[in-house]
């Protein structure tokens, strides 16, 4: 099964930026990874005619993506992102976000649910007139384009008779668990290229229970230098230089090893240096020991965290109930959810609490809704700065 | 927790909407004398702003450079949208389209075009310079590189 190589696929990633309407898609189209179609010679005062093999599937403020037929027999569904003309990036700043089922009934985002759910019919009419064959279909974006092409590439593999490639760059984190095991079952691990820059903080949030496919794999981290409070690791163009001249071999790296391994989360979690919150390492520490204390504890106590369960409640209640059950559990358990708290509440610069009877549910809660609050009021904040 | 928190605020920077552009328009190789052109450059809306200019007597035509200053947002992607048309025999003629989505000046070509003739009935052809991609009827004998682009990083 042919894949295209890391610029090709940031190259589209970022191009499908620059389209807005089907005359602009003939652009975009005009490469040597599409099927070349007839076009006729234009009248003097018209658009070029868009002959095109592919079509817009939504030009809409919230999603755009595109699908085209490909030269290798192949099929493409490309995603963007967010434009200076579409205004602010809601769907990072909602850090109340809820959870809902996605087409294939797992637990996803709800945002980019809403987004792909959408373009549905769209992409559903694409198909049906491209049914013979089992063809690759190369799903890429960038952001919320690569959110949304990761539900479509499952999608595809579930609703088709194709097989999909996935290709993501900077994308935040679409599913839980269940969502992001599934799919790369389904897609297959080998069938998925998520890039990411290690001070890309889209790809940091939100943290549990969203997490990344391809499960268990650690993606394709790269390199980066701009600070994480800048952003500047998560622009497109610096995608596209990153991977310049580069096969997926490449692009291989693993990524900084203290954050994966268990005994550093717990040297992390048992320390009592001071916290800096503008820090890209406190982040990711805070990302790892959060996951890894909630596996601890559901591992545990064997709780099942599936079905209505999700849907009626927070993110902060979720791991709130998951936590209070931790302090309840044997001192070897306990522990880790008490270092875990008292770095949070550091963090928050609260009063740490001084014993883990002090830690009820309520008071665990407020503490994760505090810290959600915050991040969701400097969000306001910054995009009403724009 | 989100990762919001982590942002300072977005860096103010200058942004060039539209590289400055001077050449030739002709139709069916005689220069198109005294006709209106229209600029249309829009970026965090969908109208933008529109201008207009004129080709001299030699079917000359000069747009300066335009540019603004915004604070940029990791978040959303730049795509200025630039669209040159020109009025000629009471038709209105695309001779540029283009989305550019870096700030520095001449990345729509990816240089500064020499000899820029823009003949009507070209058809339109592809141009993909440095994180830009559109299309126009005009052709160039050359493009100057050289120019300050101020690549960034």
């Amino acid at each position: 099964m042919k894949e295209i190589s890391p610029t090709e696929a940031a190259q589209l990633a970022r191009d499908v930026y620059a389209v807005q309407d089907s005359s602009e898609l003939g652009f975009l189209l005009d490469s040597a990874l599409f099927k070349k179609v007839e076009k006729s010679k234009p009248s003097p005062h018209s658009h070029l005619k868009a002959e095109v093999g592919g079509r817009i599937i939504l030009n809409h403020t919230d999603g755009f993506g595109v699908c085209a037929q490909g030269s290798n027999d192949d099929l493409f569904l490309i995603f963007r992102g967010t434009t200076s003309a579409n205004g602010g990036a809601d769907f990072f700043t909602d850090a109340r976000i809820g959870i809902e089922n996605s087409t294939a009934g797992l637990p996803v985002h709800l945002g980019f649910n809403h987004c792909f759910s959408s373009m549905l019919p769209e992409i559903r009419s694409f198909f049906g007139a491209h049914a013979s064959g089992g063809k690759t279909v190369h799903c890429i974006g960038h952001s919320l384009g690569g959110a949304v092409a990761s539900l479509a590439a499952d999608w595809v593999v579930r609703n088709t008779i194709h097989t999909a490639k996935l290709y993501t760059f900077g994308a935040p984190r679409v599913g839980t668990d269940w969502f992001v095991k599934s799919t790369t079952d389904t897609i297959g691990s080998e069938n998925i290229h998520r890039v990411y820059h290690r001070t890309d903080p889209v790809p940091m949030v939100p943290l549990y229970p969203f997490m990344h496919a391809a499960y268990g794999q650690e993606g394709h981290y790269l390199f980066s230098a701009e600070p994480l409070t800048s952003g500047e690791a998560h622009k497109m163009a610096k995608y596209i230089k990153s991977v310049a001249q580069k096969t997926w071999g490449h692009l291989s790296e693993t990524p900084e090893s203290p954050y994966a391994m268990e005994s550093a989360i717990e040297s992390w979690l048992k320390s009592k240096s001071p916290i800096d919150t503008s820090s890209a390492a406190f982040w990711r520490w805070v990302d790892s020991a959060l996951i890894y204390v909630l596996k601890k504890v559901a591992m545990a106590a064997i709780i099942s965290l599936q079905g209505a369960f999700i849907t009626t409640f927070t993110i902060a209640d979720k791991i709130a109930y998951i936590l209070a059950k931790g302090i309840d559990l044997a001192e070897n358990i306990s522990i880790w959810v008490e270092h875990l708290m008292r770095k949070l509440m550091q963090a928050l610069g609260m009063q740490v609490a001084k014993s883990k009877e002090e830690l009820t549910r309520s008071l665990i809660s407020n503490v994760l809704a505090r810290i959600i609050e915050k991040a969701n009021k400097e969000a306001r904040n910054a995009l009403r700065r724009l | 927790m989100s990762f919001m928190s982590l942002f300072t605020k977005g860096k103010e920077v200058e942004a060039v909407l539209f590289s400055p552009l001077e050449g030739k328009i002709t139709y069916q190789g005689k220069p198109v004398t005294g006709a209106k052109i229209k600029l249309k450059v829009a970026w965090k809306d969908q109208d933008g702003e529109t201008e207009f200019y004129q080709t001299d007597n030699q079917g000359n035509f000069n747009i300066p450079k335009k540019t603004m200053t915004y604070t940029e947002n990791p978040l959303v992607q730049l795509v200025i949208k630039q669209r040159l048309t020109v009025f000629f025999e009471n038709q209105e003629f695309y001779i540029w389209r283009l989305s550019k989505m870096e700030e520095a000046i001449f990345t729509e070509l990816g240089g500064r075009p020499i000899n820029l003739i823009c003949e009507l009935t070209n058809d339109e052809r592809t141009v993909r310079g440095n994180g830009s991609l559109g299309g126009t009827r005009c052709t160039w004998d050359a493009l100057d590189e050289a120019v300050n682009l101020n690549e960034r990083n």
